[in-house]
């Protein structure tokens, strides 16, 4: 395999995305349910579907690039989801929070 | 009328009692039980156990005829009114306020009450406003628990409080 920055960075985004996935099933346990907790569930979903895409990153100079499209666009489309349920969560707490 | 100076302090009975809801106690009696605790005298609890002091025999005596309680020979110690004792440590009607609030938080939150017990004890500890820690808590169980049961505990706290 050829070491190149963009391996190298496919690697990187792996391994922190690994983290988070660590992270965000270990915090489940602090957040049953509420405001929080809902949200958590779906932020799991979404990060392990990031981690299973960033699995191929590895692979992406063997793919056709039709695929390879399609994974993109996958990525870029639940990576919209994830913004969008996080700044509902934030908007969520800070809303609680001032009440 | 009890003697609202002696210093009282649960049993096994009583500590099992508390789990076991196995006694048909009134809610004074369980919460009198709860707020027992072998270091401030029966007139301190007055208020969490939502009678008068002077009709504190009346929730009192069930739980020594249950043997669910029993007074701690030598310990006479009340002073009405302690709210603001000096060195910052919480008054006996704080502290027996936070406990039944946790015993409430245990009840509506079950398995999952750990982070809202700790926040409580925290406001216990530093002798802070109950009402406000009941609020408090119960944002942090909204947020992280459960909304309705939030809701629920903070109606059943207010009402505690108020007496």
């Amino acid at each position: 395999m050829q070491l190149d920055m963009i391996t190298i960075l496919g690697f990187g985004a792996v391994l922190i995305m690994l983290i988070n996935l660590f992270q965000v099933i270990s915090l489940k346990s602090q957040m049953s349910g509420g405001v929080v907790g809902k949200s958590w569930n779906v932020m799991i979903l979404l990060v392990v579907l990031f981690a299973a895409g960033y699995m191929i990153l590895p692979f992406l100079a063997t793919m056709p690039v039709e695929t390879l499209r399609i994974i993109v666009s996958l990525i870029l489309f639940f990576g919209a989801i994830y913004v969008l349920v996080t700044i509902r969560l934030i908007y969520g707490i800070i809303k609680e929070l001032s009440s | 009328m009890a003697d609202l100076q002696e210093v009282y302090a649960r049993t096994e009975a009583g500590v099992a009692e508390i789990k076991a809801r196995a006694l048909d106690l009134t809610r004074g009696q369980r919460n009198l039980l709860i707020v027992i605790d072998g270091k401030n005298a029966l007139g301190s609890f007055a208020k969490m156990a939502g009678c008068a002091p002077e009709q504190m025999g009346d929730v009192l005596l069930p739980l020594i005829e249950h043997g669910l309680i029993a007074r701690v020979a030598g310990r006479s110690n009340w002073a009405p009114e302690q709210n603001s004792p000096a060195g910052g440590r919480p008054s006996p009607s704080t502290y027996a306020g936070a406990q039944v609030l946790i015993a409430l938080a245990e009840r509506v939150f079950e398995k999952h009450a750990g982070p809202v017990v700790l926040k409580l004890e925290k406001a216990a500890g530093s002798g802070g406003d109950l009402l406000a820690a009941a609020e408090s808590a119960a944002k942090l169980a909204k947020l992280t628990i459960d909304e309705s049961k939030a809701q629920e505990f903070l109606v059943e706290a207010r009402r505690l409080i108020s007496g």
